[in-house]
């Protein structure tokens, strides 16, 4: 049976999620968002929504998916709807990480899959399980990539996007032992290849310059314009953003989304935030599956 | 893109030529299944002619494979140009699919 059950963003949290609530540290980092937004094109891609070659995102069919996740990136396809780099919307996605985040958990408890308890993020059943979809069992994502591996079946085209995006983000020792690792080496490549975006991600996460936003901040106070001003600054670099007019518009000096992101700013404190653009709402970045926006104890 | 197809033998030849991408995929998809569903069994794609493959063309040919496999029979790849090859190598679809260098190659398998 086709796995449909879970879109590609939430399979790639749930391989993130031990069965005891822990998550994996590397997910803790701004450097995931780049690997949801990298899921989130590869599952449009799958959807027919998008194709790809070597180097382009192509527009194709822009219906909606009926999935919040899913449908938030059409939506920002269909404002360009013009083939651009695949880097380029892997950069302008990567900017709506939390709100991804917060939606990828939200989706999962709604799907009976997680539940928050204690303001942690838990599978329902106590293990990896999925709940039965139509009375059927559905494959959870970590054993069926795990059983990929370890034949020579061909692979279903979901799969493929789930393999190359973590052997290219380096979260392979989420799915295998070191052992594992060496002995199917030649395997594991085999198939990460198979997906264009996958390829692209490998260049990004390796170009991509991490910040410790912590101590980029410490020091002298700072007014709300010059920290979101730093903020805007970094994620220029850290996403290679030359051209101004490519910022999203709440992050353009001199529109009135600008203003308001300056508000809330002066309300935070902080410079670090990201904006909904469906909710109209901003946060506070926290890098991790419960955002502030949700889940704990709003 | 333009597809015809011929027999040779028990084999099927599918000349395939033009681009494959996201506004022809599922034509080329719905011919080859067409063809399977019709009992073939050996099927070679001449690519002598394609200029260009999207990932969506790539995962059309991953699909055919599979079904062949399920069925038995094989299918196999020809007369790609160097741009269609590097693209086959890059993506690690060289090492599933049988690819010959020219047809008589192909039919002798």
């Amino acid at each position: 049976m086709e796995n449909n059950f879970l879109n590609i963003p939430e399979e790639i949290a749930l391989l993130a999620l031990g069965e005891d609530g822990e998550v994996h540290p590397k997910i803790k980092s701004p450097k995931f968002d780049i690997v949801i937004a990298s899921a989130i094109l590869m599952d449009l891609a799958i959807h027919h929504r998008i194709d790809t070659d070597r180097v382009n995102i192509i527009p194709d069919k822009l219906e909606p998916l009926n999935d919040p996740i899913l449908d938030v990136a059409i939506e920002e396809i269909k404002e360009q709807n013009k083939p651009l780099p695949i880097k380029d919307w892997i950069a302008d996605l990567s900017l709506m990480g939390q709100f991804f985040r917060d939606e990828i958990i939200k989706s999962l408890v709604s799907k009976g899959v997680l539940k928050i308890e204690n303001k942690q993020v838990l599978w329902v059943f106590s293990k990896r399980v999925y709940p039965l979809v139509e009375d059927k069992e559905v494959k959870e994502v970590r054993a069926r990539i795990r059983d990929l591996v370890f034949s020579d079946n061909i692979p279903e085209p979901k799969d493929i996007v789930i393999l190359s995006i973590v052997k290219h983000s380096d979260l392979l020792d989420i799915l295998f032992t070191d052992k594992e690792l060496d002995d199917y080496k030649q395997r594991i490549n085999q198939i990460a290849k198979m997906d264009m975006i996958g390829l692209v991600i490998g260049e990004e996460m390796d170009e991509f310059k991490l910040y410790d936003i912590k101590a980029f901040f410490s020091g002298e106070e700072k007014s709300a314009e010059e920290m979101l001003e730093e903020h805007i600054r970094e994620l220029k670099e850290k996403f290679r953003i030359t051209d101004s007019g490519r910022l999203p518009e709440w992050l353009r000096r001199g529109t009135p989304q600008y203003e308001k992101t300056l508000e809330f700013v002066r309300e935070v404190g902080t410079g670090d935030i990201t904006f909904n653009h469906r909710t109209k709402q901003y946060q506070v970045n926290s890098y991790d599956f419960i955002g502030h926006g949700f889940g704990s104890g709003n | 893109m333009e597809l015809k197809f011929k027999k040779d033998g028990e084999a099927t030849i599918l000349e395939l030529s033009g681009r494959l991408d996201t506004s022809n995929y599922e034509s080329f998809s719905d011919e080859l299944l067409k063809k399977m569903d019709e009992g073939d069994k050996h099927i070679i794609v001449d690519m002598e002619d394609l200029d260009y493959i999207s990932s969506s063309g790539l995962r059309v040919f991953l699909s055919a494979l599979k079904k062949m496999k399920e069925n038995n029979g094989e299918l196999a790849l020809c007369c790609m140009s160097d741009k269609i090859s590097e693209v086959f190598e890059i993506s690690g679809f060289s090492t599933i699919f049988k690819i010959f260098v020219c047809m008589d190659d192909a039919l002798a398998k």
